[in-house]
């Protein structure tokens, strides 16, 4: 892929995700899919403050990629976050777009 | 492919009936079939580490196709007499299917297991991925966990050698 393409191509997709902390998100609930993961479980592992992580999972949803859901744990009230279809999709032409680039 | 049918009788056998939009009953059965899976009864059903802990999203996607049968326990599988005493093992070890508790002892014996850690760096990696629960909570999940799962000789032989460490640490400040 030449540099041309490259340009051509970082337009096709929401460049706004392309950063560590919301990758690290994005990746990690993924897999979880409908399931999503309960906000101390995302801080716990990601290793992310309160502050970054509440910033970037508000940017994620505003963009329509992450939604959030109250839920009963052990008698206790929390938040889970997941991710969109439409998330899923941006995540996956953000991961082809780096992988492009690093194999070039 | 996984054995939908066993994880439904595993349920059914304790009468634990789930819904499968309901965070802590997917938990549950999430941990529940990944310790069996690490017990040697294996319901077909791959897990990794992922945020959730020890996950196996075809299980997620199976409970999903088949809610009306997860939810109304819909299974005619028998099982043998070594499956029925490792769920009864399961259950009691875990205060009959506590959520903290089972998220506990599947994660650190998933990282003993299956990620090879010795017993220590498991204990601290679990301390930090699942940094939520209290020390005793924990502490009483891996005393559960190793309860469920009896060290191994490199084990025994891993821990004396933290234990002599200490010792000798003990016995250089007593010389002061």
């Amino acid at each position: 892929m030449d540099i041309r393409d490259m340009v051509a191509n970082a337009r096709a997709f929401n460049s706004k995700i392309i950063s560590v902390p919301r990758l690290l998100i994005l990746a990690s609930l993924e897999p979880t899919g409908e399931d999503g993961a309960a906000y101390r479980e995302l801080k716990a592992v990601l290793e992310m403050d309160d502050g970054l992580l509440y910033s970037n999972l508000d940017a994620l949803k505003e963009m329509g990629y992450v939604k959030q859901k109250e839920i009963k744990l052990e008698n206790r009230e929390m938040t889970s976050y997941h991710i969109t279809g439409e998330g899923k999709g941006a995540f996956n032409d953000a991961r082809v777009w780096l992988r492009k680039i690093c194999e070039r | 492919m996984g054995e939908l049918e066993k994880v439904i009788a595993c349920m059914k056998e304790f009468g634990k009936k789930s819904k499968v939009d309901d965070f802590q009953d997917k938990l549950v059965i999430q941990k529940v079939v990944c310790l069996l899976k690490l017990l040697g009864f294996d319901m077909k059903y791959d897990f990794s580490m992922y945020v959730r802990g020890p996950y196996s999203p075809d299980l997620t996607a199976d409970l999903y196709q088949n809610k009306e049968k997860v939810e109304s326990l819909k299974s005619d599988y028998v099982f043998s007499n070594k499956e029925k005493s490792l769920i009864t093992k399961v259950a009691q070890t875990s205060n009959n299917f506590e959520p903290a508790m089972l998220e506990i002892m599947a994660t650190y014996a998933f990282l003993v297991q299956k990620k090879s850690l010795s017993s220590r760096d498991a204990t601290m990696e679990l301390k930090k991925i699942k940094s939520f629960y209290s020390e005793s909570k924990i502490a009483i999940g891996l005393s559960r966990a190793k309860q469920l799962f009896p060290p191994t000789e490199k084990q025994v032989e891993e821990m004396k050698a933290e234990f002599a460490e200490i010792e000798d640490a003990a016995l250089s400040d007593m010389k002061y």
